[in-house]
């Protein structure tokens, strides 16, 4: 990995000064990780990786400051395990990002970044035992923030765009842990007959803050 | 390695390194429900945790992290008592409910049960010589010694019992919560809770020296006699226990009813004029005998009664009477023996299991019974009727729309209930489910037979009451029960807990 990154700077440092950056738009589709020490996360993973993927989208109004981008990702993540050799345990999120970007091209083809962003999770816990029989599951808004760095390197130009790679590591950071203390089976409870009554079953808390990474494809056009 | 691998892999490495507690990947090992201080309580001895419900639904299920490596659980009259910890450093944890608040005893070993006097204040606890050593313990155990906790103080002695026995087996405590009587494989051991330390052996054996094994051990009402039916002896043995502030002491009497044989039951009758005496039943060749027999030896005051036919089970109906019935023939019998009157009746088909007693009252349900050119499932209730001129047994069938599943009394009203499968369509259940059956719950007045319950929405595996409610548990792995309040059983006020196993577990669990 160290040949690697320094070949990868030595390509930048010699080639030509980056071009002033116009106003254009970012497409990138990553795929990635989380790792995440937090015991509650044992709950849903027999290990600390929780694997990610996300689509993003980006624009860099240029008029704003030529080393500025903004920054809108839906990001999706999840992980199932069994538990007690009978459990179904999974954790899933739907997580949406805004953030701002903040680049600095390393000649033509090579740049490095920081980015900030707001995080609003959509984050789901369910249970079952992997029949027929009812599931238990909760989904709750869990916001947060990251801040990550990154390294993008563009392999292929043409006139009207670029295509590279990037690759970002950061830390996220959820401003309280999900608290699922509402698990119930997903019946309707309107429905005619109607179900016995249930009651919530409190899970715990399970907080996902940690390192994240991804590894990406970028589109600039 | 091409150069995509090299930059992926160690990022790979570190997202998978850190892998969770083994006990996640255990299988589920669950002890419950107990019902303690008014609540159900659950306890997962692979994630060592305990989980609470309050029946009436006013609060959520709580969650408590209990003693490592969980072995045995008791209640309490304000809470629950769980024994384990390695067996280097096994521990007791003593909860208090509702509060959750955990007090941790150091005790002299990783027990595996734990038996509480009836009066809340001392608990005794000992091996299990078939459960493997706490990790952590030496290979081998002293099965041959008990731990008596106060559990008012918290204090916690070990004694070496000392006997020829091998391990106790269980015990039996006097109704004043003064004395336990621990049974071994031939010796029972009074002790004096109070005073641990006083404690008198009384090994069981023939004059020939043939070791008796205890079966049954009963306490009189007042403390001052152990009775024991023991294996390969038509005698029961009364232990006189004579308590003083100085010492424990025993003395055995050996009961018996000339010519009876084949010991089979021993009841204590509570109420007035039943100081003294031991119900024997003995399942003998020519018919059943059932006796009672003066504690002190006088046969003089024993009273005996004949039966045609076999019985093997003696039950305490209260108010002076004893209900005689077998498990294998119809012949039921009521005895009021201080006024030596009988009843005997032909039940309408076997009996599927020992009756539910209570108030009374006894319950018998048959699995069978011929209605017609078919057959159902039926329940015939049980009572003894004092007429004036004679003791008459009282019986009424009912027809029930399957077989129980699961019954249990109310011992405070005497009402039955029953949990039958049903079909899920017609019911009043939603569908789907996991099962095309659903559990119905069916209360039965024991005075005036009046049937109530309710439809719930899942099959029942066990029932039970609680705390003014009844509550009936279904089968799944993450743990499901519905509760009903007795007084007014309906669907409207029932409610369902469905996957309190899995309550707190992100909070808790992972011990060591």
């Amino acid at each position: 990995m160290t040949a690697l990154l320094t070949m990868i700077l030595a390509a930048a440092a010699v080639t030509a000064p980056a071009p002033a950056h116009t106003e254009h738009w970012l497409m990138e589709l990553s795929t990635g990780g989380a790792y995440v020490t937090d015991r509650s996360f044992d709950v849903a993973s027999r290990t600390d990786a929780l694997p990610k993927g996300d689509l993003r989208l980006g624009l860099a109004p240029g008029w704003l400051n030529r080393h500025l981008e903004l920054d809108l990702g839906l990001e999706l993540d999840g992980n199932s395990t069994s538990t007690f050799e009978t459990w179904r345990t999974g954790f899933r999120s739907v997580g949406l990002q805004l953030g701002l970007r903040y680049r600095q091209p390393l000649g033509a083809h090579f740049s490095v970044y920081g980015r900030l962003a707001g995080l609003l999770d959509f984050d789901t816990l369910q249970l079952s035992t992997g029949d027929d029989s009812l599931a238990l599951s909760q989904t709750l808004l869990s916001p947060g923030a990251q801040l990550g760095a990154g390294v993008e390197v563009i392999v292929a130009s043409w006139d009207r765009g670029r295509f590279g790679f990037n690759l970002e590591v950061g830390y996220a950071l959820h401003f309280a842990p999900a608290h699922f203390d509402g698990l119930k089976p997903d019946l309707d409870e309107s429905a005619d007959p109607a179900p016995v009554a249930f009651a919530s079953v409190d899970a715990g808390k399970v907080d996902v803050s940690g390192i994240r990474w991804r590894l990406g494809a970028v589109l600039h056009f | 390695m091409k150069r995509g691998h090299l930059l992926v892999a160690p990022l790979a490495i570190l997202a998978a390194c850190g892998t969770r507690n083994p006990s996640w990947d255990a299988q589920l090992d669950v002890v419950g429900p107990t019902v303690a201080a008014g609540e159900l309580v659950w306890v997962n001895r692979t994630e060592a945790v305990a989980e609470a419900l309050d029946p009436s639904g006013l609060t959520g299920p709580v969650g408590f992290d209990v003693v490592s490596l969980p072995r045995a659980v008791a209640a309490t009259p304000g809470g629950f008592l769980v024994s384990g910890g390695r067996g280097d450093d096994p521990q007791l944890d003593v909860v208090s409910l509702p509060a959750g608040t955990r007090q941790t005893l150091h005790v002299a070993g990783a027990y595996d049960h734990i038996d509480v006097a009836p009066d809340g204040l001392h608990a005794v606890l000992y091996f299990d010589p078939a459960a493997p050593p706490a990790p952590g313990a030496p290979a081998a155990r002293n099965n041959n010694e008990v731990t008596v906790v106060d559990l008012g103080a918290l204090t916690a002695q070990r004694l070496a019992l000392g006997t020829e026995s091998l391990a106790p087996e269980s015990t039996a405590f006097s109704s004043q919560g003064d004395v336990a009587a621990v049974i071994l494989d031939g010796t029972v051991v009074l002790i004096d809770l109070e005073q641990p330390e006083h404690r008198v052996q009384v090994p069981l054996k023939l004059p020939g020296g043939v070791a008796l094994h205890p079966e049954e051990a009963l306490f009189a009402p007042d403390g001052r006699y152990l009775y024991v039916r023991a294996s390969g002896s038509d005698d029961v043995l009364a232990l006189e226990v004579n308590r003083t502030d100085d010492e424990l002491g025993s003395a055995v009497n050996f009961l018996f009813s000339p010519g009876a044989s084949g010991l089979a039951d021993i009841a204590v009758p509570q109420g007035p004029g039943f100081e003294r005496y031991v119900a024997a039943l003995y399942d003998g060749p020519g018919g059943a005998t059932a006796v009672l027999l003066d504690a002190t030896g006088d046969s003089s005051r024993n009273h005996t009664l004949q039966l045609a036919t076999a019985a093997d089970r003696l039950d305490d109906l209260g108010g002076g009477m004893l209900l005689i019935s077998s498990a294998s023939s119809t012949a039921v019998s009521g005895w009021e023996p201080l006024l030596d009157r009988a009843d005997t009746d032909a039940l309408p088909a076997q009996p599927v299991a020992a009756p539910r007693v209570a108030a009374g009252h006894a319950f018998f349900i048959h699995p069978a019974v011929s209605i017609g050119a078919g057959t159902s499932a039926a329940l015939t209730s049980v009572a003894l009727v004092d007429d004036g001129a004679r003791l008459r047994l009282r019986q009424n069938p009912l027809v029930l729309g399957g077989a129980p599943s699961a019954s249990v009394v109310d011992p405070a009203t005497g009402t039955l209930l029953l949990g039958i499968e049903v079909p899920r369509e017609g019911s009043a259940a939603p569908g789907p489910d996991d099962s095309e059956q659903t559990g119905s719950v069916v209360t039965v007045d024991p005075n005036t037979l009046a049937i109530g319950g309710l439809v719930l929405d899942a099959r029942v595996t066990g029932m039970g009451v609680v705390g003014g409610f009844g509550f009936a548990t279904h089968p799944g792995e993450l743990g499901d029960v519905s509760f009903f309040p007795l007084d007014d059983p309906t669907r409207a006020t029932a409610h369902r807990v469905y996957g309190f196993l899995a309550g707190h577990l992100a909070d808790l669990g992972e011990a060591p």
